[in-house]
């Protein structure tokens, strides 16, 4: 029974010491072990990821999922371009299927948002722009109504804001993951950042 | 001078809203923290592989059948109109039999064929024999 623990342990510890690229191989070839170890080392960056657009932990959990089930059955596409890293591989699929999840969110009619009363767009000003440090962590009231402000961007505004403006993306980059052009990815920035300030000019 | 002050505006809102995403999503990250350290989150994600492979099989046979159902079909229809088709030179083939049987639209060739293909009835066999007979018993008696 040790000797099968010991063997277990000596193949997990191989595991760990694999890049990316030779897990990938070893998934492709069937080692589901390869594919956990895939799944322990970047399932906090597709998570953090999630967290941009969502902020309940069943929603993020539910993007880690459907992220690794698709990245699984798409690693044979990723094995025979090996241009980029697995992990901005990763991400692109995680972007996706976050957008995907706002386009389907943004069909359901029970998603539309009621107008932000006076009291709270300032309450919400002196949280983000005055005092963005005071009770920042704790401030759930704080998160539902940036929450509600955003939700009247597009999910395609709202996705190439996040990229710019968060994930610190360029141009080129977004492009690559949204497989959008260049010129195409600048419009939609252009028309987002004026669709936030439409939004923003009722807070300021 | 308007220029300006909207080009100073666009700056303040799009820096506000800049300050507004990055605070959601560092708002966010604690869940996000959460979500990834959540137990038998692999478990869930190998459940949701053979969910989708299940699904992908069943769309290969739907698959299947969208292209067999057209093609099965088409061979049915193809059959059934032989059949008819078939069904009805029989049907018309045999009403004319009764036609010339009846004499229905009589023809003066058809009725001549129609005689001439006639079985030999029975009284027909038997006065054959009969004059058979006569014929043989007549040739003994000359001989004699």
């Amino acid at each position: 029974m040790s000797e099968v623990e010991d063997k277990t342990q000596e193949t997990a510890e191989l595991t760990a010491q694999l890049s990316d690229a030779a897990l990938v191989n070893r998934t492709c070839a069937g080692d589901e072990t390869a594919f956990e170890e895939l799944f322990n080392r970047h399932r906090r960056r597709v998570a953090i990821i999630a967290s941009r657009f969502f902020r309940h932990r069943e929603q993020i959990e539910e993007i880690i999922q459907e992220s690794f089930a698709k990245a699984y059955f798409a690693l044979k596409e990723f094995n025979n371009a090996q241009d980029q890293s697995f992990a901005a591989w990763l991400a692109r699929i995680a972007f996706n299927v976050c957008y995907d999840e706002l386009r389907r969110l943004a069909r359901r009619p029970e998603n539309s948002l009621s107008e932000l009363s006076k009291e709270e767009c300032e309450w919400l000003r002196e949280r983000i722009f005055v005092e963005p440090g005071r009770d920042i962590e704790k401030s759930l009231a704080l998160r539902d109504l940036a929450d509600k402000l955003l939700a009247r961007l597009s999910p395609e505004d709202r996705l190439v804001l996040i990229m710019l403006d968060v994930e610190g993306m360029s141009i080129a980059e977004i492009s690559q993951a949204t497989r959008w052009s260049q010129a195409k990815v600048k419009v939609r920035a252009h028309r987002a950042r004026a669709a936030l300030r439409r939004v923003l000019s009722k807070l300021l | 001078m308007f220029r300006r002050s909207d080009a100073d505006r666009d700056r303040k809102l799009n820096q506000a809203g800049r300050q507004l995403l990055q605070t959601v999503a560092a708002l966010n990250e604690a869940e996000a923290e959460e979500a990834a350290a959540t137990p038998f989150l692999f478990a869930r994600v190998r459940a949701r592989i053979e969910q989708k492979r299940a699904e992908e099989n069943g769309l290969i046979f739907l698959r299947v059948l969208y292209r067999v159902v057209p093609t099965m079909a088409l061979a049915t229809i193809l059959a059934l109109l032989f059949l008819w088709l078939g069904t009805d030179s029989r049907l018309t083939s045999r009403s004319s039999n009764e036609d010339l049987l009846l004499s229905i639209n009589d023809v003066g060739a058809e009725r001549i064929i129609y005689i001439d293909r006639r079985s030999i009835t029975n009284d027909e066999v038997l006065a054959n024999i009969l004059s058979r007979e006569e014929r043989a018993e007549a040739l003994n008696e000359n001989s004699k």
